[in-house]
């Protein structure tokens, strides 16, 4: 026995050392395949790899344009340049390409105030009103400013907080350089609808409250339930029907109630969320605004503030117009509608599986940031015919002296040397070994009044390419920390994707319910809805409700996205409310909270917030 | 609405049918009880003696069944009035009398025409006790007409509506309006009327009337997060009613 005894234990040791090496091994191939460098971020390996972009100067290497001047945003001074070099048709397509509102032959811009008398409210937070000083000054400030654009030829539109949003003829863009009042000139914001459509039914119990008469002191009016969209086309058809018939509307868009410069399914966003609203709250009466800027959006708050609204629901994402703390214009107006009672509903985002941050790493000092490991480009595979746009921003808000450039480029193909088509044009690599060609680049100044931002739109026009997003770092005294987006039309998630903290503005916001979304079928969250937290560490979202839901509007394939999950949470306070009229708006949120059906990690958490919607307890 | 005519019918067949000449003071001289009665008609006898019948009345309790009748859109009677009385005269026209009146009126705040309703749908249920100077007039030994004026003190409760609340509760909500104690008035006037003896029946006009501290509030029973609407609630009605009382 003794010697089988001895046998068996050998054979035993054996194993433990094949399956000690064994484990060794699978370990460092895992190790291996994370790159375990310290990042953020780890690559599937079905991903597009990124690259390894040249450290030769940039302008030899990749054809970069120049950088243009401080205190004006580069896609304006490139419209500019485009329309002077190629004439307004081209500076057209190119405002369109890279999202620039237009009126006419007018871009429509947003101008800083000059940062002397910004510290103090940036460090409020911008959410509270002007001191009567600042007031004072800045409507100098302002005077001298629309002095300036009407001088340009343009015309004030209005003003968000220390901003002034102007229509300024693309031609006289440049007369707003050197103007000691103006801090800085982007174009107007504008917001994304994110459309994803596919299949599903809401479920949340509001059709069993629906046919009770569970009601304790009901309002005497009905309760008002303002939409905040980019377009609500086909809406009258539905009224009736699918809408109610108390509806009341109201544009602050060139194109009216149906918008303008959309898709067709964006154009219909609005009505299909319109729609949910209407299935949870039958007996809510409609307020529909729709806008395309940030003073669009600061006039379309105002003006469902001044008509009663008891919900504000806006299924729209923002970007690179705050910080992710819940500060900005556009979370200003959530701030001030909350100050009124209103509850602003808002979509969490769709960019849980778009979003990457990190601080900028560049271990080779070569000036490129690397996203993981080795990589320098963080790719994504884009569509045939499709754009991308990307932001970027960095953690040097409201003002900026770090300064970074965005880069996009194509890989068009990995053979060396000689030159290839390359999204319908002939292209010449820049190395043997480097098959990246330029496709987009921002290149804003941050010299101490300009924005940490920096966007870029790029066009697949001949089928299906690989997108390498860049960073590079041109002047600054600090690592930031980075943050991208991708917007648009990506088959692929991003190489490098960090799920974490990518909520969009207004979900930010310290007052918005900022909602997720869940499968309607089985509460299974949605891989694209936003997680948080906060850029300064607040949970979010708030709630997650289901998505997929059949709509009239956009058919049996279902209305998908965080866009459908936001209106059934509007739509369940106003139901709520229309029965419990005692109730504020703010604790009727909280007890949606309460009530939510936990799901993920007990208690609140960074993706499902409170769990999914439900009225029934 | 339907118990005015049964309480009058009930005091006029009454009074037909028992004995006309009833006394019921233990002054009345020995054997003027059991006269026979006449059953078969009414005789007026000549005007009695004015030391008979409710002339010499001391005071009554009673007890009484009536209607009430609301002045306000948003309340509506619930069920009959009910409840008791006692008098005592100081005086041959005067004297005392405390009253406590049962009546439930339904409130409806769809029918509130002006401002935010006070409560939800349900019931105040009020116990009302009042205190009243009592002035009488007999017009003859078998029939006194009466007015009293004095305060009532209402106390009060709500009954949320059953179906509202059990829906609400459903969906683990749980009603809570409630309605204080109010300090009012009332006025009557009425109509005694001797039948037999030391036992009469009465029909009465009452007005009732006060304004009481209401709060509406729900709770959510899953978060308990409440929220309460403090208001007031104007109770008024006019009471008719009718009832038996014995006279010492």
């Amino acid at each position: 026995m003794a010697p089988s005894s001895t046998s068996s234990n050998s054979r035993s040791g054996s194993r433990q050392r094949v399956a000690i090496a064994v484990f060794l091994v699978v370990l460092l191939a895992i190790m291996t395949q994370a790159g375990l460098s310290g990042a953020q971020s780890q690559q599937p390996d079905w991903l597009i790899p990124g690259a390894v972009l040249s450290a030769a100067a940039l302008q030899d290497a990749y054809d970069v344009p120049p950088a243009g001047p401080a205190r004006l945003d580069y896609r304006l001074w490139r419209l500019a340049a485009v329309q002077r070099d190629q004439g307004q048709a081209a500076a057209r397509a190119y405002a369109a390409e890279q999202r620039i509102p237009m009126r006419g032959s007018d871009a429509v811009v947003l101008i800083h105030e000059h940062a002397r008398t910004f510290g103090e409210r940036r460090e409020e937070g911008l959410l509270k009103a002007m001191n009567p000083a600042d007031e004072v000054l800045f409507a100098a400030i302002e005077q001298a400013i629309a002095s300036r654009v009407e001088a340009l030829g343009g015309a004030v539109r209005g003003r968000v907080l220390n901003m002034v949003e102007a229509a300024v003829p693309v031609a006289n863009l440049t007369g707003l350089l050197g103007a000691s009042e103006i801090g800085y000139t982007e174009p107007s914001p504008v917001p994304h609808v994110e459309m994803i459509v596919s299949q599903g039914v809401a479920v949340t119990g509001a059709d069993r409250m629906q046919q009770s008469s569970a009601y304790h002191f009901p309002p005497q009016e009905s309760v008002r339930v303002g939409v905040l969209d980019v377009a609500f086309l086909g809406y009258q058809s539905l009224v009736g029907s699918e809408l109610p018939t108390s509806i009341a509307t109201q544009t602050y868009s060139t194109g009216g109630l149906s918008g303008s410069g959309l898709d067709p399914l964006s154009r219909q966003h609005g009505t299909a969320v319109a729609e949910i609203i209407f299935d949870m709250a039958p007996d809510a009466a409609l307020l529909l605004t729709n806008m395309e800027t940030v003073f669009g959006h600061s006039q379309a708050a105002s003006w469902l503030l001044s008509n009663g609204v008891d919900v504000i629901n806006s299924s729209l994402s923002w970007f690179n117009v705050g910080p992710g703390d819940g500060t900005g214009p556009i979370n200003f107006d959530v701030e001030r509608s909350a100050e009124s009672g209103v509850a602003w509903v808002t979509s969490a985002g769709n960019m849980a599986q778009r979003h990457w941050d990190g601080r900028f790493r560049d271990p080779d000092g070569d000036g490129w940031n690397n996203f993981s490991g080795s990589s320098e480009t963080n790719p994504a595979l884009l569509a045939g015919d499709g754009s991308l746009t990307v932001y970027l921003n960095w953690d040097d808000w409201f003002t900026s002296n770090q300064d970074y450039d965005l880069y996009v480029f194509f890989e068009c193909s990995s053979a060396a040397g000689a030159s290839y088509p390359c999204n319908g044009e002939t292209v010449t690599p820049p190395s043997a070994d480097q098959p990246l060609v330029l496709a987009g680049v921002s290149r804003n100044p941050q010299k101490g009044t300009e924005a940490p931002v920096e966007q870029v739109t790029v066009t697949a026009t001949a089928g299906p390419v690989v997108a390498h997003v860049a960073i590079r770092r041109v002047k600054a005294s600090r690592d930031v920390q980075l943050e991208t987006f991708y917007v648009g039309d990506i088959l692929t998630t991003p190489a490098f994707v960090v799920p974490e903290g990518s909520i969009t503005i207004p979900a930010d916001s310290r007052s918005a319910v900022a909602v997720g979304a869940t499968y309607w079928s089985n509460d299974n969250l949605e891989p694209f809805s936003s997680w948080g937290p906060t850029t300064d560490g607040r949970s979010k979202p708030d709630i997650v409700a289901p998505d997929g839901v059949i709509t009239v509007t956009y058919g049996p394939l279902g209305f998908y996205g965080t866009s459908a999950s936001s209106p059934h949470v509007a739509g369940a306070i106003a139901l709520l409310k229309s029965r419990m009229g005692l109730y504020s708006n703010e604790q009727l949120v909280r007890i949606l909270y309460g009530r939510a059906l936990d799901l993920g990690p007990p208690g609140s958490d960074n993706r499902y917030g409170a769990g999914r919607l439900s009225i029934d307890p | 609405m339907r118990i005015v005519p049964i309480v009058t019918a009930l005091a006029l067949a009454l009074l037909l049918a028992l004995p006309a000449n009833a006394h019921p003071t233990a002054d009345e001289p020995s054997g003027a009880a059991d006269e026979p009665s006449n059953a078969k008609a009414i005789q007026w006898s000549p005007p009695a003696a004015r030391d008979t019948g409710l002339y010499v009345e001391r005071g009554n309790v009673g007890g009484f069944l009536g209607y009430p009748f609301t002045l306000d859109t948003e309340l509506a009677a619930d069920g009959f009035v009910f409840g008791a009385s006692g008098s005592y005269l100081f005086l041959p026209f005067l004297g005392v009398e405390v009253a406590g009146t049962r009546q439930n009126l339904d409130f409806l705040p769809a029918l509130v025409l002006e401002g935010e309703p006070s409560l939800s749908r349900g019931t105040i249920e009020s116990f009302v006790i009042s205190a009243s100077a009592l002035f009488r007039a007999p017009v003859s030994s078998k029939v006194a007409i009466y007015g009293t004026v004095g305060v009532a003190y209402f106390i009060n409760d709500f009954k949320t509506d059953s179906t509202t609340a059990g829906e609400l509760a459903e969906f683990a909500f749980l009603a809570g309006d409630s309605v204080e104690n109010a300090l009012g008035f009332n006025f009557s006037g009425g109509v005694n009327i001797l039948l037999y003896r030391s036992f009469g029946v009465f029909t009465e006009v009452r007005y009732l009337r006060a304004t009481a501290d209401t709060t509406a509030m729900i709770t959510d029973e899953v978060t308990q997060i409440s929220a309460q609407f403090p208001s007031t609630q104007r109770l008024q009605s006019i009471v008719w009613s009718g009832g038996v009382r014995f006279y010492f």
